[in-house]
């Protein structure tokens, strides 16, 4: 079970959390 | 060890930006993934030995753990990957699946066939790691702590103001999950 959650918070959680970190990156290095 | 799973995929993450980071965790568990909805219909099992802890397990994953399964998996992902992130993500994603099998071979009890359903009764690898709890544990703490130092090094380098903290937020984040997952994989919570 805990197995389950811990893909869900590191694929939904960081995932989300790092592709907001590389969107500004982005936009910060246009 | 699924923790160190996700150390892995952290520290490809700081070598790949094409490929976002959710493809990356989830493709370095694709093969537990699959497992998951065939362990519930008993398809594929877990036999606990001794009193069943960290890595005390013999793991009957016949299909998704079989070479020619993670491979076949592997190949699938790496397809898919091909299409969305390109060639080079393909390939970085396959890669990463299969790593899943390669790192399993190390810790793992003899239970991985060579063939889906260890057609052909072949003899069932595995270099049996997880018999020795501390060699597991140092082999999976140095994936975690070089996946994150790589993650870390890589997402906050060039940056300034809010997006610096952001940038911390989300190590501190992945970096909170990945002792997290370690603790929970040693308290056999997995």
């Amino acid at each position: 079970m805990s197995f389950v959650i811990f893909v869900l918070l590191f694929t939904v959680g960081c995932g989300w959390l790092d592709a907001k970190v590389r969107s500004r990156s982005q936009k910060g290095g246009s | 060890m699924f923790a160190g799973h996700f150390g892995l995929a952290a520290a490809c993450k700081s070598k790949s930006s094409s490929v976002p980071l959710w493809a990356l965790m989830l493709g370095t568990q694709l093969l537990d993934v699959v497992f998951v909805p065939l362990y519930l219909a008993g398809v594929e099992t877990i036999v606990p030995v001794g009193d069943g802890g960290y890595g005390a397990n013999v793991i009957h994953a016949d299909y998704t753990h079989s070479l020619v399964g993670a491979l076949l998996l592997a190949l699938l992902a790496g397809l898919l990957g091909r299409r969305l992130w390109g060639q080079r993500g393909g390939l970085v994603i396959a890669a990463l699946v299969f790593s899943h099998w390669v790192l399993d071979l190390l810790v793992h009890r003899h239970d991985l066939p060579l063939l889906p359903g260890n057609w052909g009764d072949l003899p069932l690898l595995g270099f049996g790691i997880w018999a020795t709890p501390l060699a597991s544990l140092v082999l999976e703490s140095l994936l975690l702590v070089i996946g994150f130092a790589l993650y870390f090094r890589s997402v906050t380098t060039g940056t300034n103001g809010t997006q610096r903290r952001l940038a911390f937020l989300s190590s501190g984040v992945l970096g909170l999950l990945l002792v997290l997952a370690l603790l929970s994989d040693v308290l056999g919570l997995g």
